[in-house]
């Protein structure tokens, strides 16, 4: 029997999916709906939804999270749900002093300010870095480098950025985006979500900018990075999921040769393996959330990691066939299904790409064989 | 890795499980099993007693004719431990006897039928066949020719069966046979036991192309069978022989054979060397073997779900055939894998004495070959296929 719990989860679901249906524009449609859907995301509670009441949230789950954003995927919202609320905001809640916690989150959930997450680094061969945080007098720090990929960089209020001197701890600032020396290069990425590269010259930020409070912020860094990967991979079965309601409609549909597509065994049995990746990939996106609510770092690596692998793969392989077995009109830009494959290469390839999530496997295996 | 579905008590049965391989499995049996050797009859039969003696080998069976009255992750975790722990596979071990005659009879059978083959079975004195499939009809089993006449009080069986597993070593044969030519093919189809010591029987092996020896091919000559050996009504074998029970099937996914083939991987890399440098320290071995413990942990997790879904009382359905379609898959894709990282000493036939070369490397085409069978044996990975796209994705016919 289901406990409550997956019952809410299915209510939840349920009604995120109407709301899509009915009122949500995606952002190449309109230059301004992004502002108007993250309003819309507020007023619905989900901006609040990991944060805890204490904090003005609802105190959901990576589980609860995991059944939210598997309806933007399929929905097509390219909006930066993740990165700004999961990732950086969970950041924010678990590292925030408590003055600066109080006065972002809160307007944060209630979709007043944005805040985006600042990680990527670009290296493009000797002699460029990545970004440095020098500390000065009085506890505070001087910013210098660059950032690329941060997701709805140059639409947001707040910037947390990390920064990881050689041989030590990370570090982790939470900045206004409109501070001195801060400059944004906006573009679209391939799925027509909004990105940024940001510059930072001799950015000025005092002691009670760092997250952290002294403490390593290592560890709540790696957690976040892994709750975010944990959803990515959620959010990637909603759009393999309506790549393929889409396909088996059109097959369903579309004649040639004097009977439906979906009537030829080959086509039948290509359905079939597009859904059985489905499957494996909802198997794992299952243990890498639960990986996320037990917490056990390494069993969380690992499982986070292997299914951030196996979907990317999988998704890959969905989002190809759904265009193939379209035809022509696969290539197009007026169907959707394009714009799915599209938003599955993006999320194939971030918060951690397959070569990346490989390696780190590969790590948490380094004691040899204890499959 | 199904930690998350088990409960304290299932925790100490799976505990249960491994000190029982631990205890009873014999030395030789286990050292003949992990080096890969063929098993003779008598291996077979001494575990199987030793499986009856502890009252696990009819576990599958309705609970007054002994079965165990597990739940479905039991069942599953009894395959799969006793497979990480040594002990023969489960599904080769026990067989048509105790897995479907046994359970076969017990549902459809008459009480004398019942009274007559039962004891047998549990107490390990028959070896059973299973007489399905003929050289014209594989997966299509329902066009079957292998014809049952009435004359007196015996069926007068004629035809030929084949990819009978063990049929040389057999007393008894499930037997599928057509009692009514005129009905549709499903319609028209009966389920005999018959007595492999009758005139008319003729057994033939089958060589595989891993040298070794398990199929046959059975000929019936105007075989006497009595009807009273017929399960079931006249012309409804067809549901008699398609009740095959459903928490087997998850055993179809390979996961605890999958994670000994890992093991073995890892094991051969540390001690075999190829252009002088141990295998292990070669990244791209290293890499393709994590991304094959990648979708094995796939289709592990596939079963947990699943798994966690029956326990919710949602029943496994037709869903289930992907289990079969990627355990087998990735099974060959990693003995290919692992056949490739051994290069050259991968291509001398099994038996021949190479000194430097472990054993287990010398197997490992053999048992390659062997996997083969596994996309084409209990469905074929094409009919499995054409399953879920008829039953799951409801696609036309």
């Amino acid at each position: 029997m289901h406990t409550p719990s997956d019952n809410e989860r299915a209510i939840l679901a349920q009604s995120a999916r109407r709301f899509l249906a009915k009122e949500y524009c995606p952002p190449h449609q309109a230059a301004t709906s992004q502002n108007l859907n993250w309003k819309r995301f507020a007023d619905l509670g989900w901006l609040g939804l990991p944060f805890a009441e204490s904090d003005g949230g609802v105190g959901g789950s990576a589980l609860d999270v995991a059944a939210l954003v598997e309806t933007l995927g399929e929905a097509g919202v390219v909006e930066p749900y993740i990165a700004s609320i999961v990732l950086a905001g969970g950041l924010v809640a678990a590292c925030a002093p408590p003055g600066v916690k109080d006065s972002v989150l809160g307007r944060m959930i209630a979709g007043e300010t944005l805040v985006a997450f600042a990680h990527e680094e670009a290296s493009r061969g000797p002699g460029s870095h990545g970004l440095t945080a020098t500390a000065v007098a009085g506890g505070a720090y001087s910013i210098n480098g660059r950032k690329t990929l941060v997701l709805g960089g140059a639409q947001a209020d707040w910037l947390v950025v990390t920064a990881k001197p050689a041989g030590k701890d990370a570090l982790c600032f939470l900045i206004p985006t409109r501070l001195e020396g801060v400059e944004a290069f906006a573009y679209r990425l391939s799925d027509g979500s909004l990105a940024a590269d940001l510059a930072f010259h001799d950015v000025s930020v005092g002691r009670s900018a760092a997250l952290g409070m002294g403490r390593s912020i290592q560890p709540a860094l790696e957690e976040m990075l892994d709750r975010a990967a944990a959803a990515a991979c959620a959010e990637t079965i909603g759009v393999m999921q309506a790549a393929f309601s889409q396909t088996i409609a059109y097959c369903n549909m579309r004649r040639q040769f004097g009977r439906q597509l979906s009537g030829f065994q080959v086509l039948q049995h290509r359905l079939v393996d597009m859904w059985i990746a489905i499957q494996e990939s909802r198997s794992m996106a299952n243990w890498a959330a639960a990986s996320v609510l037990q917490s056990e770092p390494v069993a969380r690596r690992r499982a986070v990691s292997a299914a951030k692998v196996k979907i990317a793969s999988s998704a890959r392989f969905v989002g190809q066939q759904a265009i193939q077995l379209h035809g022509a009109i696969g290539i197009t830009e007026e169907l959707a299904v394009g714009h799915h494959y599209k938003r599955l290469e993006v999320l194939g390839a971030l918060y951690g790409t397959t070569r990346y999530h490989l390696d780190r496997y590969e790590k948490t295996r380094a004691d040899g064989f204890g499959y | 890795m199904i930690d998350s579905l088990l409960s304290e008590e299932d925790i100490s049965f799976r505990d249960e499980l491994r000190a029982f391989v631990r205890d009873r499995l014999p030395d030789e049996l286990r050292s003949k099993v992990d080096s890969g050797q063929e098993l003779l009859k008598d291996d077979y039969v001494s575990w199987q007693r030793i499986l009856a003696d502890r009252g696990w080998l009819t576990a599958t069976w309705p609970t007054g004719y002994g079965g165990t009255g597990w739940s479905v992750i039991r069942h599953y975790l009894f395959e799969e431990e006793l497979a990480m722990a040594g002990a023969p596979p489960v599904g080769l071990t026990l067989g048509v006897g105790p897995r479907l005659a046994g359970p076969v009879i017990c549902r459809y059978g008459n009480e004398e039928q019942k009274a007559r083959f039962l004891p047998g079975i549990q107490r390990v004195r028959n070896w059973w066949c299973q007489g399905y499939s003929e050289p014209d009809a594989g997966s299509d089993l329902a066009s079957l020719r292998t014809r049952a006449v009435i004359d007196g009080g015996d069926y007068v069986v004629s035809g030929a069966k084949t990819w009978s597993s063990y049929a040389h070593w057999a007393d008894l044969m499930c037997c599928l046979a057509r009692t009514d030519p005129g009905a549709k093919p499903q319609a028209g189809i009966s389920f005999l036991v018959v007595d492999m010591r009758s005139p008319g029987v003729t057994v033939r092996p089958i060589r595989g192309i891993n040298g070794r020896h398990f199929f046959n091919e059975i000929f019936l000559e105007e075989v006497r069978v009595p009807s009273s050996n017929r399960i079931g009504g006249e012309n409804r074998g067809w549901e008699v022989a398609k009740a095959l029970l459903e928490h087997e099937r998850l055993g179809a996914a390979r996961v605890a054979e999958t994670k000994k083939l890992l093991k073995l991987a890892w094991s051969i890399s540390k001690e075999y060397r190829l252009e002088g440098d141990l295998l292990e320290n070669d990244p791209a071995f290293r890499r393709t073997l994590h991304q094959l413990e990648i979708d094995a942990r796939a289709v592990e997790q596939t079963v947990v779900r699943f798994l966690g879904e029956s326990e919710a009382g949602k029943p496994l359905g037709p869903e289930i055939s992907m289990l079969k379609i990627r355990g087998t898959e990735l099974y060959q894709e990693i003995l290919d894998f692992l056949c490739d990282a051994v290069g050259l000493d991968a291509l001398p036939e099994e038996n021949a004495a190479r000194s430097g070369v472990p054993e287990h490397v010398r197997r490992l085409n053999a048992h390659r070959l062997y996997a083969r069978g596994f996309t084409i044996a209990a469905g074929s990975s094409e009919i499995q296929r054409n399953i879920l796209a008829k039953q799951v994705l409801g696609l036309p016919a």
